[in-house]
């Protein structure tokens, strides 16, 4: 794949992809976009890796969810609780953050694994057998954990 | 799977804002270009190291195999027939081991010279 392909089909995935990490690193804007960024890089680099056949968006969100999960285990994330959220400074971006704080405060909530299996699914919009994909978890496993998390954000919701 | 109204509804209103969609993917696009620099220059590298390796694995095979040569047929330019080495009755093997010990010392060094050769060439080209 060329360089121009690639973009051009990063250009389509992009947006999807960030509002994906976006909500799942909780509304921090910053570690999202370093994660896309990083991510998007990585699949450049391993665009000789890929696999015509499949789908090229679930092939990056699948280097983006594993790259997160990198962030996560060398504590780069060390995003304060969401109830400081209140001491973000003022500006655009802050005043939108805030507009979804419910949303990220609910998911916030989740596991992991059940937060991610969520976003995917009602955010990306991807289909049981993809989430397995991306998360390197069974069909039956992301199931069950759409399952818990619909459940505890109902919870949440009806608070 | 999607029958939960107040979930749907809550997702669905999430639309964030993610700025310019353009200027992201100029910087997407210059990130990229940067890497594939250091892509071509990391994979000529490569390149220029697997020549380095060969040409100093071929040099030292070549060097063995001329001091093996040299002990096999022509000892005596080695050790003159003139020379007078006492060899101890209980070690009779010691001077081929001495000589092949010296063979091994020089394709070592003769090996080393020309990796540093050729590494001194990578530096200066690098330059």
């Amino acid at each position: 794949m060329t360089k121009e392909k690639f973009i051009a089909i990063i250009s389509e995935e992009q947006e999807s992809l960030r509002r994906f990490l976006l909500a799942l690193c909780g509304g921090d804007r910053m570690e999202a976009e370093d994660i896309a960024q990083e991510a998007m890089i990585k699949a450049y680099i391993a665009i000789d890796r890929f696999v015509e056949r499949a789908k090229f968006a679930t092939w990056l969100f699948k280097i983006a969810y594993n790259t997160f999960l990198d962030h996560q285990r060398s504590g780069w994330n060390r995003r304060e609780e969401l109830d400081a959220a209140a001491q973000i400074p003022g500006g655009s971006n802050a005043d939108a953050a805030f507009a979804y704080q419910d949303l990220y405060k609910a998911i916030g909530t989740l596991p992991l694994r059940e937060k991610s299996a969520i976003l995917l699914f009602y955010v990306s919009g991807y289909s049981v057998k993809e989430i397995a994909k991306i998360t390197g978890s069974s069909s039956i496993a992301v199931r069950k954990q759409l399952s818990r998390g619909r459940d505890k954000l109902r919870q949440i919701l009806e608070q | 799977m999607k029958n939960d109204a107040a979930i749907e509804d809550l997702f669905a209103r999430y639309q964030p804002d993610l700025g310019d969609k353009d200027q992201y993917m100029e910087q997407l696009s210059k990130k990229l270009e940067a890497m594939e620099y250091a892509k071509q220059y990391r994979e000529t590298q490569t390149k220029r190291y697997h020549r380095m390796m060969l040409a100093v694995f071929v040099s030292g095979v070549v060097t063995g195999f001329i001091g093996v040569m040299l002990v096999l047929f022509h000892p005596l330019w080695l050790f003159p027939a003139g020379t007078t080495i006492e060899v101890p009755a209980a070690f009779p093997l010691l001077p081929k081991v001495i000589l092949m010990l010296a063979v091994c010392f020089a394709s070592l060094c003769i090996t080393g010279l020309v990796y540093n050769l050729l590494g001194r060439n990578k530096v200066l080209s690098r330059d």
